[in-house]
């Protein structure tokens, strides 16, 4: 199948920083394509790139193979956009906001008036339409920033974290919309850092972490990459780093990583080992409030390549 | 570019505006207040009602040549007079005692000495306090002396000419009563010259266009802030049309808010500013010229909030240099400095168009804005545009 997003060898640097190194990737026509990584990884400057609000300093991104950047203008009719922060005028009901936006990628009357209201029904706010939408709830909000990004049908739709700050309920809303998207034949790049979003939503999955495309494949194509490793996360407080450098020497033990609260480890056969970890995170002073044993999920794989936690 | 584009952002934008009370409040209410406040203040400058009474002595006027100056003091002066008839002694104690302000003192004899060529003296004693209205008076018997040294000088050419006895003081009398062959007219105000309220209303129009443009261009330093920028980048349209779109947004506010202080004021205080062609040119010119600062603000503010008090400073600033509140006189480097502001150059194109002007006239206003204008656009190209880079 020919790829609707096709980037080759993307860098892009800021001073001395290269925010993002060397990625490469393509996106199908009805495939979901995840960015995961956590905050500062290089997902939303490669997203710019694709999106056209920045020229890469090396490299291509070619949407339905042509290039685009900053002055392709006939390029970005194919990409709708939902950036991270909402980009919705707060003092223009959410009818006038989704006109407006549909304007501006070159729709008018009737088609324009008739796709403002599919889009109104699939978002949920037919009722609330003509309300200005500082009037909204956050996840109100969210979903009129994604309906303008659908609007005008485009052939990649680029999501960056769209459910950052929303409540549940309405997270749910919006992950349905963007698996119903991705069924209609539209190319779908999701950034997220929830590793939950990009397991449900999809197809292929890109680890990122310091600019760089640390893995790329489907779910079970990147669980393998861990060996399929057990994970044990100890809750708790003390003195995590201690008990951390403790574990390291347990034998069965892969990786340990720890935060402000948890200490996470990669291990094989966590069953067996779930007794002499406890014992040994108690010796080295940790006061422990719960042990999670789970199975191989993105967090292992993502902790087995970067050798730290996905909520780091 | 696409036009269809520029519009649909910049009605975009306008639809916002007209929401935002702000707008509303410093484009029109504001300014409005302040012509209001202004004019009440200074509405009563330059009447005669603030002319003190004088009170006058006169002595010796019973003489036929000097006779009517009593009646002239009496009824020609702008301000509320007294005139007493004393004799020589009680007027100069009348001055002495304050009880008058002003003591005229005609010698005896003054009329024939006039008549026969001679130069007699009129005395004028007066408290010494210098006061305005013992000037103004003083200068009305200055010019009936005027008249009647015509007089005498005629009376000595007629004898030097040979004639002799009742012809000569004939000849003084018919001259001293004589309306006089030259006169000036009093002048009027130049046509060019805008009234109090003319002035009010286009400084106040002049200084609030800078605030109204503001919130044109500005709002681009908004649309980063809120997010929306990245969502105008990435949709199918020029990247310059982003700010083209704004800059017709501020210079339609300033066009409509100029028009209607301009309008309204010339209403509220029945001033005119003359034909409507020529206050368009200048109109258009000086809003054109408010933009482009604008322009220069967003290169160097970081936010709104930054770029909206640097366009305020600058407004006001600019406005009290260009007259919008009192006229910068003098011929000092700060009136220069002053002339080359648009808002000097506004109040000066609606005097002359007040004056009658045309467009033709309008040359050295048009120059000054078009030159700040050029300015101010190169300015904003050879900035960086750091901030606004995605």
């Amino acid at each position: 199948m020919a790829a609707v997003l096709a980037c080759e060898g993307l860098v892009r640097r800021f001073g001395d920083l290269a925010a993002v190194d060397d990625v490469s990737f393509t996106i199908a026509a009805g495939e979901t394509y995840g960015l995961l990584g956590p905050n500062g990884a290089g997902k939303t400057t490669t997203i710019s790139m694709v999106a056209g609000l920045l020229d890469p300093d090396v490299g291509v991104a070619r949407v339905l193979g042509d290039p685009i950047g900053p002055a392709a203008v006939d390029v970005k009719r194919h990409i709708g956009l939902v950036p991270q922060e909402l980009a919705i005028y707060p003092d223009l009901t959410g009818r006038e906001n989704l006109a407006f936006f549909g304007r501006l990628q070159g729709m008018r009357k009737p088609d324009l008036e008739a796709r403002v209201d599919e889009v109104l029904e699939v978002i949920g706010l037919v009722d609330r339409a003509g309300d200005l939408a500082k009037e909204y709830s956050g996840g109100m909000k969210r979903r009129l920033n994604i309906g303008i990004g659908l609007l005008h049908q485009p052939s990649l739709l680029v999501l960056d974290e769209p459910t950052v700050g929303v409540d549940p309920q309405s997270r749910n809303a919006i992950l349905e919309s963007v698996e119903a998207l991705s069924g209609e034949g539209m190319a779908v790049l999701y950034t997220t850092h929830y590793m939950e979003e990009a397991e449900r939503l999809c197809d292929r999955i890109a680890i990122i972490d310091h600019g760089r495309l640390q893995a790329e494949g489907t779910r079970d194509e990147l669980l393998r990459l861990t060996g399929e490793v057990d994970r044990i996360d100890l809750v708790g407080s003390g003195d995590l780093g201690a008990a951390a450098d403790a574990l390291r020497g347990l034998s069965g033990v892969e990786r340990v990583a720890h935060d402000g609260h948890t200490v996470t480890l990669t291990v094989h056969d966590a069953p067996t080992l779930v007794a002499p970890v406890v014992s040994t995170a108690v010796a080295a002073r940790m006061s422990l409030a719960d042990v999670e044993v789970s199975r191989p999920d993105l967090e292992s794989v993502f902790l087995h390549l970067t050798g730290r936690a996905l909520r780091d | 570019m696409d036009t269809s584009s520029i519009w649909t952002m910049a009605r975009k934008d306008l639809r916002r505006s007209l929401r935002d009370r702000s707008v509303l409040i410093f484009g029109l209410v504001v300014p409005f207040a302040l012509m209001i406040v202004f004019n009440l203040l200074f509405s009563g400058i330059g009447s005669s009602e603030d002319f003190d009474p004088v009170a006058i002595a006169v002595a010796g006027v019973e003489d036929p040549m000097v006779s009517p100056l009593a009646d002239i003091l009496a009824a020609q002066l702008p301000m509320e007079t007294t005139v007493q008839r004393l004799d020589a002694a009680g007027a100069r104690a009348a001055v002495e005692d304050e009880d008058v302000d002003l003591a005229v003192i005609v010698p005896d004899g003054f009329g024939p000495a006039i008549q026969s060529g001679g130069s007699p003296t009129i005395e004028l004693l007066d408290r010494g306090d210098g006061s305005i209205e013992v000037g103004i008076a003083a200068s009305v018997v200055e010019g009936f002396v005027s008249q009647l040294a015509l007089a005498s000088r005629t009376a000595a050419a007629a004898g030097l000419a040979g004639l002799t006895g009742p012809a000569i003081g004939d000849l003084a009398s018919e001259v001293a009563q004589a309306d006089p062959l030259l006169s000036a007219v009093p002048g009027a105000v130049a046509d060019e010259q805008l009234t109090l309220q003319g002035s009010l209303v286009a400084g106040q129009t002049a200084l609030f266009m800078f605030f109204t443009v503001g919130f044109g261009v500005i709002s681009l330093l908004e649309e980063r802030d809120q997010g929306t920028l990245p969502r105008l980048q990435a949709a199918p349209i020029h990247p310059r049309s982003i700010v083209v779109a704004k800059t017709l947004t501020s210079f339609v506010l300033g066009l409509v808010a100029t028009a209607v202080l301009l309008g309204a004021g010339s209403l509220l205080f029945g001033v005119t500013f003359g034909s409507v062609v020529p206050i368009a040119v200048l109109v258009v010119a000086t809003v054109a010229a408010a933009t482009s600062l604008v322009l220069v603000v967003i290169r160097i503010a970081r936010t709104a909030e930054q770029a909206n008090t640097m366009n305020s400073i600058l407004g006001i600033g600019l406005g009290v240099l260009g007259g919008s509140f009192f006229p910068i006189g003098g011929d000092g480097w700060l009136a220069r400095l002053s002339d080359l502001t648009p808002p000097a150059a506004l109040i000066r194109g609606l005097g002359i168009t007040h004056g009658g002007g045309g467009v033709a006239d309008l040359a050295g206003p048009l120059a000054t804005v078009g030159g700040f204008l050029g300015a101010a656009v190169v300015l904003s190209l050879v900035i960086p545009d750091r901030e606004l880079q995605a």
